[in-house]
């Protein structure tokens, strides 16, 4: 394989690199990793400071959000809506309680000093479309874990589209514009959820966005607690060990390979066959479970 | 959403330019990792040192190589691992010298 350059910075509690397959990209690659730090900044509940924590610091009234924050609100309540609340972006405070409390890049543990009720979710947070207004009518903390970094690698994919050939990857968030630099649809290897060593399968793909949810990142010294929390019960599904999506956007893949991580085999492999994108389920006995079009 | 007519946050370079190593720590043993900064950016993050109990040989394709790839067969890996994260904090311990 020919020598690309392709360049890594520390962003969003992992490891994000940008590689273009021709020269020139210089400048967009700087707008990608710039979109990265907005996104990152507006949507972390690690930082007091974020756009987000400021949001739900403001109970009962609308606060105008940024485009950004207002996308990612909506994708989420969105797929919370159409999963019953088997994703819900509502879940950050019962994470923050569970010990996933601590932002990556500082070490600095976070704690809301707001009451949160247990019952909250979803259907607590509104959003207004024409005001681009977000009210939490209750005191409860949004994670949005699953959305920021996916709107984030698709809007740096936005940047990065005249050049045509390009891999965006956040900490194994995937997308793959274009060509590799043989000129080949890019290939990509799928981690086995139980054998750090091994690939459980692989795939060639183009203009695609790739997004694993496994038991196996930040496990929980609980066993069989995970970072995956179900909001309806409040303990990490134990039937899934991880899910695969490739879809046309890194936010649909994220949300939907968390959603169907909670929504087990059954349920989760019809979310996505519904949503029309292609996906891997490999449950925690290893049966492997994919939508008709998962190799195609 | 409407992209910005500039980047909100133009990078400015944050690291001083040279080599620097820093250590991470997974339940499956410790990494240490090589950054190289040049023009105040980060220009590769390898693995120099891999005391894991498994080989580091999945987690050798993650970090990006600038001018060779461990293996011709993939590009990219979807998915995180116990020991990307420990590759992740000792990048993260590199680039705390870096600054």
């Amino acid at each position: 394989m020919t020598s690309v350059p392709a360049r890594t910075e520390v962003l969003m509690g992992t490891l994000v690199t940008i590689q273009v397959v021709r020269p020139g990209a210089e400048a967009a690659i700087d707008r990608a990793f710039g979109w990265f730090r907005e996104i990152e900044a507006r949507c972390s509940r690690f930082d007091e400071r974020s756009e987000l924590v400021g949001l739900t610091a403001r109970v009962g009234e609308p606060v105008p959000a940024s485009p950004a924050l207002f996308e990612a609100v909506r994708f989420a309540l969105s797929v919370a809506e159409e999963t019953s609340g088997a994703f819900d972006p509502t879940v950050g405070r019962r994470m923050e309680t569970r010990g996933f409390n601590r932002e990556h890049r500082t070490g600095r543990t976070a704690s809301t000093p707001i009451p949160v009720d247990d019952d909250v979710n979803y259907r607590d947070v509104e959003l207004d479309p024409e005001r681009c207004t977000i009210t939490c009518r209750r005191p409860l903390l949004l994670d949005l874990g699953a959305v920021a970094k996916g709107l984030a690698v698709d809007v740096a994919a936005r940047e990065l589209k005249p050049f045509q050939d390009f891999a965006i990857d956040a900490g194994g968030d995937l997308y793959l514009g274009g060509s590799n630099p043989d000129g080949m649809p890019w290939s990509v290897g799928i981690r086995h959820p139980r054998n750090d060593d091994e690939l459980i399968d692989s795939l060639r793909v183009s203009d695609k966005a790739v997004c694993t949810s496994g038991d196996y990142e930040r496990v929980m010294p609980v066993p069989r607690q995970h970072h995956i929390l179900d909001p309806r019960t409040g303990v990490s599904p134990a039937t899934v060990a991880s899910v695969t999506v490739v879809a046309p956007t890194a936010l649909a893949a994220d949300a939907l390979a968390t959603a169907a991580f909670v929504l087990g085999p059954a349920d989760g492999l019809a979310l996505l066959e519904r949503h029309g994108v292609d996906g891997l389920i490999v449950t925690t006995s290893l049966d492997r479970i994919e939508t008709s079009g998962f190799h195609r | 959403m409407a992209p910005p007519p500039t980047p909100p946050d133009p990078p400015k370079p944050q690291y001083k330019d040279g080599t620097y190593l820093g250590w991470g720590t997974s339940r499956h043993g410790d990494i240490q990792a090589q950054v190289i900064i040049q023009d105040g950016r980060i220009l590769s993050a390898t693995i120099a040192q891999c005391l894991t109990r498994y080989s580091c040989s999945v987690i050798a394709k993650l970090p990006p190589q600038v001018a060779e790839r461990q293996s011709p067969e993939t590009d990219y890996v979807s998915g995180a691992t116990q020991s990307t994260n420990a590759f992740y904090y000792a990048v993260v311990e590199a680039l705390s010298k870096a600054k």
